[in-house]
């Protein structure tokens, strides 16, 4: 039986915008194993960024329980927060979102830097993630001399480069065309099924969606289906 | 360490404005070590063994009184006392009033024994003492007028209606002026005023230094009931004491150096806020990757003061090495003799920069380090 990662239970968000109060989400109830390769498809505005972003500690929900590799993410502070993600989140942004004044490498070795690794393991650990995703030659490269699908793959390095317990994934081919997109997806889908990498991806493409192992629906803020 | 590299990225990040911001503080703090240096040459003298054995007597009411020449021969008896001669500042005007320098009319006799750190060959100093009309003059001084050992200089007197025609019999180095002031017969200076017998100072030479200040009293104490009571002190601080008529120097350039400061704080505070604002999102992303309040403050922080520092360390570096290469005791006419810009001036800059970016940098930098992440994400930049 595989580890339980992730549990929601009647999870929600409202966000709250002066007097106005917009419900997000509501009643979520979602379970996310090890090696398990999940989508949340969804039109836009329908609560799978905030999802995401609650699952990784980085936005807190209204109502609902949350547990995350058995630990109450509610009782910690932002610090703490900051420092579990570190260890065992690896995200991955729509806009990839790197460093534009570092390098591939220094954008792969950034999340390494809060550990105490020293810096030969962080070049090896580096070096290994670059070549995961196929850019072993474009270490020395800034952001601005990499393609779309090539940042992004960057993007991916960086998020797995600390052997995290799971990637989340938001939108990573939003930015994309078609070719780009699918290197992106055969990167993912490689992460899990070579390294059995637990991955929540967010999107709004179908094509992206099916590479995932268990598609969900999010519409308006509500779990509806769920296909495999 | 491992941070080193981040930093450094991110200052290059607008490598115009970095510079432009260097270059602001490097100006600034050029500014800082000038004028520091200035108020600590002014405040020290030439420091030798023979200027912690001189006294300067004048009138207690002021530099400008009269004392009598008579003083001479009692405060010659007083105990302690090893050598005294009047020491008058004559003023005038060699060829343009802009060609200012210190001009003395003294008693010869004992001259050369009071200012024993005055370094000149035996024969120059015969000359002068044998030639009631000749002059010796500094090497600085000298050299700033083109003067050699036999010219005729000629004064003219502009407060007291004599123009003295002198002739250079010496050249003089050391001494507490750094070898920039005149010296000629206090007897032909009184000749040509008509015998009015007085001067404005004596210059003292104590017998050892721990007398020092038991002359001074006895010689005040001498003349405290007289028409001209005397005020007796060392060199140093009757320096000193001519330094605060022109006010207080002190207080006037920790003025100006504070505004500098001030400054190049709200220069620094301008450049660091567009910088953070400009990677608001950028921030959030490395709080998303595990990056925690602090790291993001030190960052921040750390990256301005390392800008700040090193603009400071250029402009007070710079300071030093412009002024290693000019000869200020020409520029301002013997009245500093070095302008040296020490070490602990640098390490003062050097402080004030890493203060002037913490400062700059810590508001924006603690404001960006509270955002929440997801309003950071949030973010369009």
């Amino acid at each position: 039986m595989a580890e339980l990662l992730i549990e929601m239970e009647r999870l929600s968000k409202v966000f709250r915008r002066d007097s106005v109060e917009i419900p997000v989400l509501r009643d979520i109830n979602l379970k996310v194993f090890a090696g398990d390769f999940i989508s949340l498809m969804g039109p836009s505005g329908s609560g799978k960024t905030t999802l995401l972003n609650i699952v990784a500690g980085i936005d807190r929900p209204t109502g609902g329980e949350l547990q995350v590799l058995n630990t109450d993410l509610l009782s910690m502070t932002e610090d703490q927060l900051a420092t579990w993600r570190n260890h065992h989140i690896g995200f991955v942004f729509q806009h990839f979102n790197l460093i534009p004044v570092l390098t591939a490498s220094g954008n792969v070795e950034l999340p390494l830097l809060l550990t105490s690794l020293g810096r030969r393991e962080r070049r090896e650990h580096v070096g290994a993630a670059l070549k995961l995703v196929g850019l072993s030659g474009r270490a020395d490269h800034y952001p601005r001399q990499l393609s779309g699908g090539e940042e992004q793959r960057v993007a991916i390095a960086r998020a797995i480069v600390t052997d995290p317990t799971f990637v989340l994934a938001d939108e990573p081919t939003g930015d994309l065309d078609a070719e780009s997109a699918a290197e992106v997806m055969e990167v993912l889908a490689g992460l899990n099924q070579q390294f059995n990498k637990t991955i929540v991806l967010v999107t709004h493409d179908p094509r992206a969606a099916a590479y995932a192992k268990v598609r969900h629906h999010l519409d308006k803020g509500v779990l509806v289906e769920k296909s495999a | 360490m491992k941070f080193l590299q981040l930093l450094l990225s991110n200052l290059l990040r607008n490598r115009r404005r970095t510079i432009l911001t260097l270059s602001s503080i490097a100006v600034s703090l050029f500014l800082v070590a000038t004028l520091r240096t200035v108020l600590t040459e002014l405040q020290s003298s030439a420091e030798t063994p023979e200027s912690a054995l001189r006294l300067v007597v004048r009138h207690r009411v002021s530099f400008a009184t009269f004392l009598p020449i008579a003083y001479r021969t009692k405060i010659a008896q007083v105990e302690g006392v090893k050598a005294v001669i009047a020491t008058m500042w004559f003023g005038g005007v060699y060829k343009d009033p802009q060609n200012f320098f210190p001009q003395f009319a003294v008693n010869t006799d004992q001259f050369f024994v009071i200012n024993a750190d005055m370094r000149m060959p035996e024969s120059q100093k015969q000359a002068f003492l044998s030639d009631r009309t000749g002059a010796i003059a500094g090497d600085n001084l000298a050299q700033r007028f083109g003067w050699k050992v036999g010219d005729r200089i000629h004064l003219q007197g502009a407060i007291f209606r004599f123009d003295p025609e002198l002739t250079l019999r010496g050249i003089y180095s050391g001494g507490y002026d750094g070898g920039s002031s005149l010296y000629f017969h206090w007897e032909y200076f009184d000749e040509g005023i008509n015998n009015r017998g007085f001067t404005i100072m004596y210059t003292i030479l104590a017998r050892s230094a721990a007398e020092v200040p038991a002359i001074a009293e006895r010689v005040d104490n001498l003349f405290r009931n007289s028409t001209a009571p005397t005020k007796t002190e060392t060199e140093k601080a009757f320096v000193l004491s001519f330094l605060s008529l022109v006010g207080n120097v002190r207080l006037l350039i920790t003025m100006i150096s504070s505004g500098v400061i001030f400054m190049i704080v709200l220069v620094a505070a301008n450049t660091m806020a567009m910088s953070i604002r400009e990677r608001s999102r950028e921030i959030g992303i490395m709080k998303a990757l595990g990056f925690r309040k602090l790291h993001i403050l030190a960052l921040l922080v750390g990256e301005s003061a390392l800008l700040a520092l090193s603009g400071s360390l250029i402009g007070a570096l710079g300071a030093r090495a412009v002024f290693s290469r000019v000869k200020i005791s020409s520029i301002t006419a013997g009245f500093v003799h070095s302008f040296y810009v020490t070490g602990g001036t640098v390490l003062l800059c050097a402080g004030i920069g890493i203060f002037v970016g913490v400062v700059a940098a810590g508001f924006p930098a603690w404001q960006a380090a509270r955002k929440r992440v997801a309003d950071a994400l949030r973010e369009i930049t």
